[in-house]
């Protein structure tokens, strides 16, 4: 199985705090992979790093071998954890943005997500409420074909009838070659999606396993083992 | 994908600009509307009173208008570059597939169409609301005046030296000016608070500092110094100025370095928090 994401000794400092500290890790394709870990253990950074938002202190981070720029954009559909469309823009206008620029945006899936959600597409994101921009967003990453997706925190802000829709439609809508790299701190809600969880603290990696691993073996949900391995 | 860019920096940006300007039409559309009334009913009747006071408070207005109209397009299109490059539309802008040149020439375009649609809106207003047969041969002579005073200014009087004047005004005005604001917002980027702070103070610091170079430049390359600028001045046509050539090659040299400088910012040392 081929390698998607490589991390090679990657450290982010912010001044004198270190938010990541050398880290290796390899993710592969064809997965549903969760980053797991408490409030500024390094996971947003890490989704930063890859998406080229950040620079990286040290290390060396390569998404489909080549290190973040235009080519590695093309293929990486990311939905950060704020609110990043511009307000003046109706849903269609945003739609034909994303089209423009995505050469993998699919335009008629994401106006069937949008109805299926009950969305008008020609309301303005400044007319909507936060969660409805949050399920715009989501709409419009996971309406492209890329071969990886990040997705920070993508059912913090929405209600639980819509995160069973969200995540359904995550597990439908990427392809087996694809990966999906999952931030959040709701774990019971996605861990029946997750193939792999990777547990990150202070900046390290403290552990990744697949999911099943960590059933047969330590006989324990995900869940429990979040509150075990980060308990206060 | 440049053109794209450039097709939603316009959307993004025109809508408010547009109505400003069309504003500034329409005043002035007004302030002409009045004065044709006015004197087609009162013309014989100069000293009316109400009339001076309407027209002087109406010229003000209008010439704070200009001025307002000026420097909110250039404030406007700064806060816009600062929020699509560092704010949270940052995080859109900088996973486009395109590369930091391209969003740097979105830009700078932008921002070269709004300057001269600028120049253009407050020329159209001032025909509005001047130019008629009795003014025309009045305005006419003093373009004619401003020429002669600008061309006299550098001490060259045949066309292609005055050509080469207005392309120096150019790089100065497009190239120098339009590198310094985004160049100041990039460097604004890197204070770790305060951003918008930090992109004013990296604007006057650099004016400061570009000032310094330019006066040391002029006193260098200036015939005799500082003690002939004067005599240039005053002795006009003949009288060989090479010194704004060399500030035009500086201000080329300074707007490439800002161009770069903020391409580095952005590929190299991008941090959005």
């Amino acid at each position: 199985m081929s390698t998607i994401l490589d991390c090679r000794g990657l450290t982010k400092r912010y001044g004198n705090k270190l938010a990541l500290d050398h880290i290796d890790l390899s993710l592969d394709r064809g997965k549903i992979i969760g980053l797991l870990g408490p409030n500024g253990s390094g996971k947003t950074t890490l989704i930063k790093l890859l998406n080229g938002l950040l620079v990286p202190t040290e290390g060396e981070i390569f998404v489909d071998g080549k290190a973040p720029g235009v080519e590695t954009k093309r293929i990486v559909s990311y939905l950060p954890e704020r609110t990043y469309l511009n307000r003046w823009m109706r849903v269609s206008d945003l739609i034909s943005y994303f089209c423009d620029f995505y050469e993998d945006f699919d335009r008629s899936r994401a106006y069937d997500m949008l109805q299926k959600l009950n969305i008008n597409p020609n309301d303005r994101l400044s007319t909507m409420s936060k969660g409805t921009k949050e399920k715009v967003q989501l709409i419009l990453v996971m309406s492209r074909r890329a071969s990886l997706y990040c997705l920070d925190e993508p059912i913090a802000g929405v209600d639980p009838a819509a995160r069973d829709y969200i995540l359904s439609t995550i597990i439908n809508n990427y392809d087996e070659n694809a990966t999906i790299l999952i931030s959040t701190h709701l774990i019971s809600d996605v861990e029946n999606i997750l193939d792999d969880v990777i547990f990150i603290q202070n900046g390290h990696i403290r552990m990744q396993d697949s999911v099943d691993n960590i059933r047969m073996a330590k006989g324990v949900s995900v869940d429990s083992l979040f509150r075990e391995v980060f308990k206060c | 994908m440049l053109k794209k860019l450039f097709k939603y920096e316009w959307k993004s940006v025109s809508t408010l600009l547009l109505i400003v300007h069309g504003a500034l039409l329409v005043y002035a559309l007004i302030g002409r509307i009045g004065y044709q009334i006015y004197f087609s009913k009162f013309l014989s009747d100069s000293s009316n009173t109400v009339m001076g006071i309407t027209t002087m408070f109406y010229v003000v207005v209008y010439v704070f208008g200009i001025m307002a109209v000026l420097l909110m397009t250039m404030l406007y299109l700064a806060i816009h570059i600062q929020k699509s490059f560092f704010s949270d539309e940052g995080y859109l802008t900088h996973t486009l597939p395109v590369s930091p040149t391209q969003l740097l020439l979105s830009k700078i375009f932008i921002y070269w169409v709004w300057t001269i649609l600028d120049l253009i809106f407050v020329a159209a207003s001032i025909a509005i609301l001047l130019v008629n047969k009795e003014t025309w041969p009045a305005i006419v002579y003093g373009f004619r005046e401003m020429w002669h005073t600008l061309t006299s200014l550098s001490g060259l009087s045949d066309i292609l030296n005055n050509i080469v004047y207005l392309l120096s005004l150019c790089i100065e005005f497009f190239i120098f000016s339009t590198g310094l604001l985004i160049f100041a917002v990039c460097l604004g980027s890197q204070f770790k608070t305060h951003k918008v702070m930090g992109s004013v103070l990296s604007f006057f610091g650099i004016i400061i500092l570009c000032n310094i170079v330019d006066l040391i430049i002029t006193s260098i390359t200036l015939p005799g110094g500082f003690g002939t600028v004067m005599m240039i001045t005053r002795a006009g046509e003949r009288v060989t100025n090479y010194s704004y050539i060399i500030e035009t090659l500086w201000y080329l040299a300074a707007g490439i370095f800002f161009f770069f400088g903020s391409r580095y910012i952005l590929s190299k040392r991008l941090n959005l928090e």
